[in-house]
């Protein structure tokens, strides 16, 4: 007894460090980005600020393009994201329902684009999205991200509906609905798990890229948030931390808020118990 | 509602399988067809071929005179009741026997009208509002049956709709499908590979196997005069029992003799015997093969009583024959026993199996 209580115990000690280990950048984040600029390099440091301050935050919003780069970050994230969805789930539901002679090999053949490094395809990307004339626009980046989340998105969403079982469809299709009807009805709602959690996915890997936003896009007005943050703090000489931190704070708000609200869709499966055997 | 013709159907799958070879069979207007045979016997390809969900390789289906093998299953006009129930998860009971009657358009005061009907007619109005992972599987059925039943349709098909219930229920759900049969007299197409339904709901029975046809009859038919060995053995239970045997003409009698037994034709059943080689094969049923005990070919490897029956195995060489007997029998393991037999109750076949030799039993 006392010895599985110690286990229990020690146990509960492993977990606790681990997610403090996890937290605590991010608590200090938050801690540096409410802290006087005079406070941020105080010491002894202090993990709470003494004098908090929205002042950072006033200052990122009103004397810097923040604003500009975060709206464009947002259409980016959004349309990559409806686009790449869009594609999957219709991609997906062919190579699941659908039989034609190389059905694997295109599944397989998908998923080995997603293998290749990024950094890989980022030339030959420029050089096409250059010619069709989208360099310097978010249109071209959108693209760009869909290129190498869709393969991704793809398989994600063919294990969620080689999941669904195929006699509700059939049974909507008996009930007099087409089958486009029937995948928009009965499919869609049990596939609604994996498309959130791609929808998520994508929007995340869009919102935090870096690499291509940096070569895509040369000019300030459609620059995303990750190479325009950093562009924008190393024109100062000496790197503004608390200015940095408020603007790290406010990137992380929509992935935080997207995710808090759409959590609870991530493990609520609408199949269980519907169909038997 | 609708007759139901299959001409020469045959179904090829991509892999080369044939799963249905020339099926050709005429269902009537409100007749009770149940399709029976093991697994992979075709069945329920058939039954997805008649809903649509399948399309034949070859062959034609119509209901009544309207062909409808190129219709997609909505332009059908078909109800179905499939084996996992289907039931939309997403949607509460009420949805789920709404959404046919919204895709063919009945509208607002009508649909309320025959969901409520149907409701009480199976007895699920207070389940109306709950989404189906909150109900038990005899409750999914009840609605997947309702979701059929809500709408009026030509040809109501079940794909083997009691076979996830447990053996109370299923009788229970036995009974009431044949009710509501009774009731509305819709066209049913059943597919199961369960005997006991086959048999007891079923105005006509047709067994398959492998996809070729085997038999078409009444439950009485099939049993009594089954066409073959296959269906001898597949329809019954305990299955009918199959020695080799002879026909040997003594004295003006016609003799069929197997090792357990021998019996005498009469001349009404000798006149029936199709013409053949003398080499048979001889198959009794359990209830028509009795044990005496005392010295004799067979010895009693297992009693199992039942209550209100015993079912014996009694060993015969390397065979084991079953027979029904009275519960209180008076016989036990190891016992040397003869085998008596009702020559009227013998089923004669060619010595494969394929062909039935005489009439009905």
């Amino acid at each position: 007894m006392i010895r599985q209580r110690i286990g229990l115990a020690l146990y509960n000690l492993a977990v606790w460090v681990v997610v403090l280990a996890i937290a605590f950048p991010l608590f200090w984040m938050l801690s540096t980005a409410l802290k006087p600029n005079d406070e941020t390099f105080a010491l002894p440091p202090t993990l709470l600020p003494v004098h908090p301050t929205l002042e950072q935050f006033q200052r990122l919003l009103t004397e810097t393009p923040f604003t500009t780069f975060f709206v464009n970050s947002v259409i980016v994230g959004l349309c990559t994201t409806v686009l790449v969805v869009s594609v999957a789930v219709l991609g997906a539901y062919g190579l699941v329902r659908f039989r034609f002679p190389g059905r694997e090999l295109i599944a397989h053949l998908v998923l080995f684009t997603y293998l290749l490094p990024a950094v890989l395809l980022l030339l030959p990307l420029y050089l096409i999205i250059s010619r069709l004339g989208l360099a310097n626009s978010l249109a071209g980046l959108v693209i760009a991200y869909t290129t190498f989340a869709l393969p991704f998105a793809l398989w994600l969403l063919r294990s969620f509906i080689v999941a669904i079982p195929i006699d509700m469809e059939e049974a909507a299709m008996v009930d007099g609905a087409s089958r486009m009807r029937a995948f928009v009805e009965v499919v869609i709602p049990q596939a609604l798990p994996g498309i959130i959690s791609t929808s998520l996915f994508t929007f995340i890997m869009s919102w935090n890229e870096y690499l291509y936003a940096m070569v895509f896009i040369n000019v300030d007005t459609s620059k995303t948030l990750p190479p325009g943050v950093l562009t924008m703090l190393n024109q100062n000489q000496n790197v503004e931390w608390a200015l940095l931190m408020a603007a790290s704070v406010l990137m992380s708000v929509p992935v935080l808020v997207g995710f808090s609200f759409l959590q609870s869709h991530l493990t609520r499966g609408f199949g269980s118990g519907a169909v038997k055997g | 509602m609708a007759s139901v013709t299959l001409q020469a159907l045959r179904k090829r799958f991509l892999d080369g399988t044939l799963a249905l070879n020339d099926l050709s069979l005429q269902i009537a207007d409100q007749e009770f067809v149940t399709f029976l045979g093991p697994s992979g016997c075709g069945k329920t390809t058939t039954l997805r071929m008649i809903a649509g969900l399948d399309n034949p390789t070859d062959g034609q289906i119509l209901f009544g005179a309207r062909r409808v093998d190129q219709l997609t299953p909505a332009a059908r006009n078909i109800a179905m009741v499939f084996q996992s129930y289907a039931l939309y998860p997403h949607m509460t009971v009420r949805r789920n026997l709404e959404y046919p009657l919204r895709k063919r358009g009945v509208t607002g005061k009508e649909r309320d009208e025959r969901i409520a009907r149907t409701a009480a007619l199976l007895k699920i109005e207070p389940l109306l509002d709950r989404l189906p992972r909150q109900l038990s599987g005899g409750q999914q059925q009840r609605v997947a049956l309702g979701r059929a039943m809500v709408r009026d349709c030509d040809v109501f098909l079940l794909d083997e709709p009691l076979s996830n219930l447990d053996a109370e229920l299923r009788a229970h759900m036995r009974a009431e499908l044949v009710q509501l049969y009774r009731r509305f007299g819709h066209t049913m197409i059943y597919v199961t590979h369960d005997q006991a339904e086959a048999m007891t709901m079923s105005t006509r029975m047709v067994v398959l196997r492998g996809g070729e046809l085997q038999q078409v009859g009444t439950p009485d038919e099939v049993y009594h005069a089954p066409a073959n060995r296959f269906v001898a053995g597949f329809v019954g239970s305990p299955a009918m029992n199959f020695l080799p045997g002879d026909l040997v003409e003594e004295a003006g009698v016609l003799q069929v003799r197997t090792q357990p037994f021998k019996v005498s034709l009469s001349d009404q059943r000798r006149a029936e015997l199709a013409k053949g080689a003398p080499s048979v094969l001889v198959g009794i049923r359990p209830e028509d093969l009795r044990l005496e005990p005392g010295d004799g070919p067979g010895r009693v490897v297992l009693v199992e009583r039942l209550g209100h029956e015993s079912i014996v195995w009694v060993g015969l060489g390397d065979q084991r024959l079953c027979c029904r007997a009275a519960a209180q029998a008076p016989l036990a393991a190891d016992q040397s026993v003869r085998f008596l037999a009702d020559a009227n109750r013998v089923h004669i076949f060619d010595a494969e199996g394929m062909r039935r030799l005489i009439g009905r039993c």
